[in-house]
């Protein structure tokens, strides 16, 4: 495995998990699917979700030989999707920043509705570029629609678990809706690895089934009656659900990397 | 457009390595880094004749190096512009600008940009520009023993040798437009991702 793809794996996982929660987070501010949750707890995770981007920013750093020039990698903005997904990605870091003032300072008025489509359609742009960077002619292990199913169900699974850490069991409608997308996605994460990445996996079948398992945990979770209960307390379950996902889309990204075949020479 | 052309007779080369060596010796290169690298494909099968089995294997060689694509794809891919087509026409590499990110390795289909872990940049063959200007032949071709590789502008190489572009395992060249020509070694049709593989990677 080339050495800096480590980096790679968590700052991919990582920022995808952060755009998910924040796509989630803003369409649901903006249809008002969030007046179930207090402003309080609304507001903490916003700053949770810019740290975890600006995390998996600081980690995309480690794979450069020269970090010190990262500044100069939006320079091909016309024709590379790597110096468009950086510019995304610091497009959406400027713009948490005023975002985070503003929502602390009031409730959720017009101003931070501007900020909301904005920070949607930025998150949008970044996977995109993420799924367009990784859609190599030259490696036919990635060039294929593994890459884009993956990249989507890491963003609005991991996402939308993060979400339920802060506002998990705060409504029961939400809950429920969750718990329903949480398992379609778990299935098709499982399904899209065993038929397009099957030819790759050769031996990386351990680490499958590890993944498998850290799956059917979260799955098991799921299903659990917290998902069908009211509680305002900080649930443990929600943590857990969140690490089990997290590991399995870990793991799933890692065994992505390794499959990295090249055609040509 | 394509400039220039390399032209690979596959039938004469020996796989003896001397324009790597020369490559390495021209442009001083560390060790691991490989402007020119020969590649020794090997393969065959075991076919049932006469009631009895019978071996056919077979064994080319191919020379690869940049071939200074009509649609670089490292050009292309390059964030900071590290990579850039020069007032000559060839695609060499800024080191000022280059921050390692090795993105260029990811998607040339040809292995050209080779990564120095020292300096933490990228570096690549630059078809021995200072002599490729003055008329003079790149010095991996000048070097051949077999007279193997030739050099040339893509036109004359292409009237001289055809447009043969591809014979395993290399890329379909619609996908990059490298200014290659080959003269494919006889058995090579007989190669498939199934049949052949590339062997002794180690020793490149």
């Amino acid at each position: 495995m080339n050495e800096n793809f480590t980096s790679l794996i968590f700052f991919t996982v990582l920022s995808q998990t952060a755009a998910g929660a924040l796509i989630i987070r803003e369409l649901l501010l903006l249809i008002g699917g969030f007046d179930f949750i207090s402003v309080k707890r609304r507001r903490i995770s916003l700053p949770v979700i810019s740290s975890l981007l600006l995390i998996s920013l600081v980690i995309a750093f480690l794979h450069l030989g020269n970090p010190g020039l990262a500044f100069k990698a939006i320079n091909n903005l016309g024709k590379s999707w790597l110096s468009r997904e950086v510019f995304f990605l610091s497009l959406l870091l400027a713009s948490l920043l005023p975002y985070l003032i503003i929502s602390v300072k009031s409730n959720f008025r017009k101003t931070e509705k501007v900020f909301s489509v904005v920070i949607i359609t930025i998150s949008l742009l970044l996977v995109y570029s993420m799924i367009m960077l990784y859609m190599i002619p030259s490696i036919i292990s990635w060039n294929n629609p593994f890459t884009p199913l993956s990249f989507v169900i890491t963003t609005f699974l991991c996402g939308i678990v993060l979400l339920l850490v802060f506002i998990g069991g705060a409504d029961i409608r939400f809950n429920s809706a969750s718990a329903i997308f949480i398992i379609i996605l778990i299935i098709l994460s499982l399904a899209n690895s065993i038929i397009f990445q099957g030819s790759f996996l050769k031996q990386e079948i351990p680490l499958f089934i590890i993944r498998t398992t850290f799956s059917l945990v979260a799955l098991l979770i799921t299903s659990l009656r917290i998902f069908r209960t009211q509680t305002n307390k900080t649930c443990i379950w929600w943590v857990i659900l969140f690490i089990m996902v997290l590991s399995s889309e870990i793991i799933n990204r890692y065994i992505f990397f390794l499959s990295f075949e090249k055609s040509g020479l | 457009m394509r400039l220039y052309a390399f032209h690979i007779n596959s039938s004469a080369c020996s796989g003896c390595k001397t324009c790597q060596a020369a490559c390495k010796d021209k442009n001083d290169l560390k060790p691991g880094i490989n402007w020119r690298r020969v590649y020794d494909i090997q393969g065959g099968e075991w076919i049932s004749e006469n009631g009895a089995f019978v071996s056919v294997p077979f064994a080319y060689n191919l020379s690869l190096s940049c071939f200074n694509c009509e649609t670089p794809r490292c050009v292309n891919a390059c964030p900071t512009r590290a990579m850039y087509e020069n007032e000559n026409g060839l695609i060499v590499i800024d080191p000022a600008l280059c921050m390692g990110c090795r993105y260029c390795e990811w998607v040339c289909p040809y292995g050209a940009p080779q990564y120095d872990s020292e300096l933490k940049i990228m570096t690549k063959c630059n078809l021995c520009e200072e002599y490729i200007i003055t008329g003079k032949k790149p010095s991996c071709v000048d070097s051949c023993p077999m007279r193997a590789l030739d050099f040339g502008p893509y036109d004359e190489i292409v009237e001289e040798y055809g447009t043969i572009a591809r014979v395993y395992p290399l890329p379909d060249p619609a996908l990059t437009g490298p200014g290659m020509i080959i003269s494919p070694h006889k058995d090579s049709k007989k190669a498939s991702p199934e049949s052949a593989e590339v062997n002794f990677r180690e020793d490149i």
